[in-house]
């Protein structure tokens, strides 16, 4: 889902740069020195794993996973994008110059959303499951009610990932829109094709963080959430 | 003597600068006489810079091949302009020379980035951002990436060949998924625990939050030639093209 130099209007190209340095400054100040090496091969990890092809019947797909580095690393996922990017662009030659700023924000700006918006539910799971330890909860009612109680964070999982890359689909198809009317058919035909990706998307994203939830949680429970005043109120509203 | 100015090494910042303003010119030229023109000139830079023949073919064969398939539906939808009946089926000339002019722009910024940034190392790409005043967080993660990024493939590799020793096949199937999604997870795991160690062993070496910057660039009397005369080309090429008249050519035999 990138974008190629050439394409969109120069206007689109000039402001999408601006919100990309200020979104890759936000990050990096929120970044602590210690956490950078972890950042960095957590970056290089994403972009090997976008290597893995998935096979769909006949054909296969790659995935993105911006929901779930989102998800990981909360506003650093900026940077880290933004240096694959770059480096995609270094070492392949494409992923376009002049559309590095706007290939950033319309893949990390939705990633970073998931972070914010699903985020608080995967801490209220935390708590939710050191509740469970101390007592033993007999888990009663309906069956598909059960069975949301076992997988809770596989569906949020699923809900980050469908969330991230649904953004990223409509912002990339809002942006060629944007570029002129010559590229709307295009836009439409692209959004239709990789709807199928954000269930998929959403699946993987669900599997991947039941395995990091229940191997490395430490990874999702040290950040420290009430440092975003956006979310403190979040959580005030749903309490 | 002239071409062997064009194989002095410059100060890496000259060339990040030029590859950035050359884009920059590029896309912001809407008329597709320009583009030509525009493509024409990174075409001789690539000439004059030497740049690898077979590699930088290979790799704008890749770039166009990715291209192609956005591009070959613009010619049949965007419909504005005159048409042509081809085989029955109506193709827009505006669309099509709108397709032609993106080609032209994506590939004469890929070949001023090969011509003047292709014989830059990663590394040496990343120092330059550095003095370039790039915040040095940033610096940092690119040059740990670039380390790493080879030591999670191979890791990656042993991963998947011991998943094919135990008998995996790649199929449709939710167990399939799950297993790639359970290759993934672990490959974020290991790649966590690799980020930990490298901390350590940075503290031990006495790390305080940068990088030292041993490499330091000149800039130099070749490097104001090299700004100097890359402009007055532009500007020369830009304004011969401009004055030329293909406007014939580009509204050629219409049926519509």
């Amino acid at each position: 889902m990138h974008i190629m130099d050439g394409v969109v209007s120069s206007s689109l190209v000039v402001g999408a740069t601006i919100v990309a340095v200020s979104a890759v400054g936000f990050g990096l100040k929120r970044i602590e020195p210690d956490d950078i090496p972890k950042i960095a091969l957590l970056a290089a990890a994403f972009f090997v794993a976008s290597v893995i092809r998935v096979p769909i019947g006949p054909t296969s797909a790659h995935l993105m996973l911006t929901g779930l580095l989102g998800l990981v690393l909360g506003p650093a996922i900026f940077p880290a994008i933004f240096a694959g990017l770059m480096l995609q662009t270094f070492i392949f030659g494409f992923g376009g110059i002049t559309v590095l700023g706007l290939n950033l924000v319309n893949m990390a700006l939705p990633g970073f959303l998931a972070y914010l918006i699903f985020m608080p539910f995967l801490q209220k799971e935390f708590q939710s499951r050191a509740r469970d330890l101390y007592a033993s909860s007999s888990s009663s009612g309906h069956k598909t009610f059960r069975f949301i109680q076992k997988n809770r964070t596989f569906l949020i999982g699923f809900c980050a990932g469908s969330f991230a890359i649904a953004g990223s689909l409509l912002m990339v198809a809002f942006s060629l829109a944007l570029s002129g009317q010559a590229f709307i058919p295009v836009a439409k035909f692209m959004v239709l094709a990789n709807l199928p990706l954000i269930v998929i998307e959403g699946l993987f994203v669900g599997v991947i963080l039941q395995f990091l939830t229940s191997l490395k949680p430490e990874l999702f429970a040290q950040v420290n959430l009430l440092q975003t005043p956006a979310l403190q109120s979040s959580t005030e509203l749903r309490t | 003597m002239f071409l062997s100015f064009f194989d002095t090494r410059f100060d890496p910042r000259t060339l990040i600068f030029l590859t950035l303003s050359f884009s920059v010119v590029v896309i912001s030229v809407s008329s597709f006489q320009l583009s030509l023109g525009l493509f024409i000139f990174a075409l001789g830079l690539a000439v004059l810079f030497r740049a690898p023949l077979v590699s930088t073919f290979k790799k704008i064969m890749l770039l166009d091949g990715f291209m192609i398939l956005a591009l070959l539906s613009l010619p049949f939808t965007f419909a504005s302009g005159p048409s042509l009946l081809i085989w029955g089926v109506s193709v827009y000339l505006d669309g099509f020379w709108l397709a032609v002019s993106i080609a032209l722009k994506a590939n004469s910024i890929f070949l001023c980035f090969t011509a003047l940034m292709g014989r830059m190392g990663v590394a040496e790409f990343a120092h330059a951002l550095a003095h370039l005043k790039v915040p040095t967080q940033f610096v940092q993660i690119l040059l740990l990436m670039v380390r790493y990024i080879d030591v999670l493939r191979l890791e990656l590799e042993r991963m998947r060949t011991a998943m094919k020793c135990r008998g995996f096949q790649y199929s449709t199937s939710w167990h399939c998924w799950k297993s790639i999604g359970h290759l993934i997870g672990m490959l974020f795991v290991r790649s966590i625990e690799r980020g930990e160690q490298i901390l350590t062993a940075m503290k031990c070496r006495g790390f305080q939050g940068t990088f030292p910057l041993l490499h330091h660039f000149h800039y130099g009397r070749r490097d104001s030639l090299l700004i100097l005369s890359f402009f007055s080309g532009l500007l020369l090429f830009l304004i011969f093209s401009s004055s030329l008249n293909l406007a014939s050519l580009m509204e050629l035999p219409s049926h519509g």
